[in-house]
């Protein structure tokens, strides 16, 4: 197989004590693996110390572009900003917390065979604690069937998309909604997924965005208009469109 | 390679001649025309047309009992006793396009049923108007949803099956008729083991006059997907 062209990049969100780590893991793994990537920081609006980090790393390392949100925009929308960010054939992305580790990014580009378009994680053994891998499987089950996915581990963010994909996609999601998006319409888009087991490990920086009562009634509600977006209006504006071409 | 495409005929002798003659245009392919006793002549034509052949034409006339099911049974036995090694199924009237069986037969490369899709990105229907679009999506929908079959148009009639699984399927089990046909035959085909592949097409809707839609096409349509999630599976 000739070298991959990939860009790599990490939505980072109030996460200075991870993100330099990471960059710098991530320069290193891909240089073993290719000439032509580029590495993105999406800052979507921290209010910590990550611009400052960021603008220090930037001078080590000269594959890194940084592309800032002034102000917080939400997960989704630093997603967005990577995928247009990113120029080469390959995309990769990951949390900028650091639960993965991006030395595994060979396991992925191994199963990007010609016929393949889109590798996804999954998290092998989760090192939270148990009511949240109970709650966390609860959820997992509820999405995949909800929304009828092709992979088991849809919040799983350690993933490897072709650009011939994401092209086809018209990604909308602000929020955490936006991986079901993702996934939900590569399928649709005529991808093929593979899956391959990751280590996933504790946080180590910033506190969990999800796990609170608040935050979790937000997050099934925005799923909720996921679900209509993309299992309803979807498909009426599939027929819609096939009545008219038919015509 | 080795293909024979079946073409099911009724009234049909106007077509037949520029149907037969784009199809003898891709190497190597024979015809075997199915003809259901059609009153204007098509056997007839048919018989002209494998004359000048050179063999790669042949017609068979029918006498027993109508129906597309039953006509498609018939010539795939048939083509059996051939020495055909992928056997393939289109309508005679230009609903499908003869130019594109070749890209059918290359997928039949890496599976062992290739079924022509309206439904999936790249297919696409014309002519159709918005009741017949709505009334065949549903069906699909609903197909999928009772039998779980990995298709996204059951109802296809534009497929090529390699001669090992249409040898393995049980054709004398076979109960329906009409678009129920092609979705008992994709489904045991998905029984037996079979690897089906989809591949785009485009549908143009040629037959003027009346559409062979009735209520027993539509009943048999109704139930037979039930009688499909209840028959036994297979080993497989």
């Amino acid at each position: 197989m000739p070298k991959p062209s990939i860009s790599a990049f990490f939505p980072c969100y109030n996460d200075a004590k991870t993100i330099g780590d990471l960059v710098v893991q991530a320069d290193r793994q891909l240089r073993e693996l290719t000439d032509d990537y580029e590495i993105i920081v999406v800052n979507d609006g921290s209010r910590d110390e990550s611009a400052a980090v960021l603008s220090g790393l930037s001078a080590q390392v000269d594959r890194l572009r940084v592309v800032t949100h002034p102000a917080n925009r939400g997960y989704g929308a630093a997603l967005r900003s990577g995928f247009e960010h990113s120029t080469k054939d390959v995309v990769f992305y990951t949390d900028g917390d650091g639960q993965y580790d991006v030395r595994e990014i060979p396991i992925l580009l191994m199963l990007l065979t010609e016929d393949t378009h889109f590798v996804n994680g999954m998290k092998m053994t989760r090192n939270d604690p148990p009511h949240r891998v109970f709650v966390g499987n609860l959820h997992r089950f509820v999405t995949r069937w909800s929304f009828w996915l092709p992979i088991n581990d849809v919040d799983c963010d350690f993933r490897l998309i072709r650009r011939s994909v994401l092209n086809k996609l018209r990604l909308s999601s602000s929020s955490g909604s936006i991986c079901v998006e993702l996934v939900k319409q590569a399928q649709r888009a005529g991808a093929q997924f593979r899956e391959v087991s990751v280590h996933h490990y504790a946080r180590r920086s910033g506190v969990s965005e999800f796990f609170t009562p608040r935050r979790i009634l937000h997050t099934y509600a925005d799923l909720a208009v996921t679900w209509i977006e993309l299992m309803v209006v979807a498909k009426l504006k599939g027929l819609r469109a096939l009545i008219e071409s038919a015509a | 390679m080795r293909p024979l495409v079946l073409v099911p005929t009724y009234n049909e002798r106007h077509n037949l001649r520029p149907l037969v003659t784009a199809l003898l245009s891709i190497d190597g392919l024979k015809v075997m025309v199915v003809d259901d006793n059609s009153p204007d002549g098509t056997a007839d034509e048919g018989d002209a047309l494998a004359a000048a052949s050179a063999g790669r034409v042949s017609v068979m006339r029918r006498s027993g009992s109508r129906g597309l099911g039953r006509s498609y049974i018939e010539g795939m036995a048939a083509a059996l006793r051939t020495d055909a090694t992928h056997i393939c199924q289109m309508d005679a009237d230009f609903s499908h396009d003869p130019a594109e069986l070749p890209r059918l037969l290359e997928a039949s490369t890496h599976a062992d049923l290739v079924i022509g899709s309206r439904y999936i990105p790249g297919g696409a229907l014309r002519h159709w108007p918005a009741h017949r679009v709505m009334l065949s999506t549903f069906a699909n929908w609903y197909v999928r949803a009772i039998t779980r079959l990995p298709v996204h148009d059951c109802t296809s009639g534009f497929r090529c099956w390699t001669r090992g699984l249409l040898a393995r399927l049980p054709l004398d089990r076979i109960v329906s008729d009409g678009y129920a046909f092609q979705v008992e035959m994709a489904w045991e085909a998905h029984q037996a083991g079979g690897r089906i592949v989809e591949v785009p097409i485009t549908f143009v809707e040629r037959r003027e006059g009346q559409s062979k839609m009735s209520g027993g096409v539509i009943a048999e349509s109704v139930i037979l997907p039930w009688r499909l999630a209840a028959r036994p599976r297979g080993k497989k």
